[in-house]
């Protein structure tokens, strides 16, 4: 029997309804369970995991990984925090949102846009944020690829034509 | 010079109003300039006073290195103050974007590529008798200039 039986208990329930759409699920230790599903499978994955207590979404965290880029969802019942990762190719990359379970992931969901440049699905039509309303609209600061010194020399370059 | 450039420049230097913007300061630099105006270092001795609005102020002292965000609402704000004008930078950021320079969500190069500025007082963040020693040493600048 593990030492933690009620992780244990989380993740077997969610492995049992969702069967192939979860992977890598894990117990990393007290208090946290580790899972990655597929992303169409998210938002019934998320509207269980509200169902069952675990009615607070902490935050989203995005991430790129070279070839995938993606997102942690942490939701957590105050003690116990279930980090749901999805991927999706760099290519092509899009999520679908959550809003409808978690209206309060609306500026998360608008960050993963604007930062990583990950299309939501179902995202509704809004300001930006965090970057400002002129930002190059095809640029994402927190990919990998994004180098400080190419958007100076562009900047540097848009003010010479200005001038 | 006419009569009225002459009072102009004279109710400036005896008595310039400042307003305060802060665009992306993490407030270090506010405080001093708070501390600048406290009965302690006491600017309005010699007639240094903060105005609420643009319409009022002869220096817009700008803490901060510019948001993008911000760049157009401080032209705006500049653009409203009545002529003449100064502008100071305040701290290591206004100066030249310090740490945050080539950030995705700052002006690159400080606020130099945003408005027309007067003075720079650098420190990080500066210290009231800076702040005071700059806006002294640019009265004292207009003064020459006018004579």
């Amino acid at each position: 029997m593990s030492d933690f039986p009620r992780e244990e208990k989380i993740k077997a329930d969610i492995e049992a309804k969702f069967g192939g759409a979860v992977s890598n699920a894990l117990v990393q230790r007290k208090n946290r369970v580790w899972l990655d599903v597929t992303t169409e499978k998210l938002p019934d994955l998320m509207a269980w995991l509200k169902a069952n207590s675990f009615d607070h979404l902490a935050t989203v965290t995005g991430f790129d990984e070279g070839e995938n880029l993606g997102a942690y969802y942490h939701a957590t019942d105050t003690k116990l925090i279930v980090t749901v990762k999805v991927k999706t190719p760099r290519a092509n990359p899009s999520i679908p949102s959550i809003l409808k379970t978690f209206p309060g992931a609306l500026s998360y969901e608008r960050e993963l846009e604007d930062m990583l440049g990950i299309k939501i699905d179902g995202l509704p039509p809004g300001r930006r944020y965090p970057l400002a309303e002129d930002f190059p609209t095809d640029q994402y600061p927190l990919r990998k690829d994004w180098k400080t010194e190419d958007y100076l020399a562009q900047q540097a370059a848009l003010n010479t034509e200005a001038k | 010079m006419k009569i009225i450039d002459k009072l102009i420049t004279w109710s400036l230097l005896k008595s310039p109003w400042i307003l305060h913007f802060n665009s992306g300061a993490c407030n270090g630099c506010d405080i001093e300039i708070v501390d600048a105006l406290t009965p302690k270092y006491d600017v309005e001795r010699f007639g240094i006073v903060l105005k609420a609005t643009p319409r009022h102020a002869d220096v817009l002292v700008v803490s901060g290195p510019v948001t993008r965000q911000q760049a157009k609402r401080l032209r705006t704000i500049y653009e409203q103050m009545p002529e003449p004008k100064f502008v100071m930078a305040i701290g290591a950021c206004g100066c030249s974007g310090g740490v945050f320079d080539g950030c995705y969500g700052v002006v690159p190069g400080g606020l130099g590529n945003v408005l027309p500025v007067s003075v720079y007082i650098p420190g990080c963040p500066v210290r009231p008798e800076a702040i005071i020693d700059g806006v002294v040493k640019m009265i004292q600048s207009v003064e020459a200039a006018s004579k």
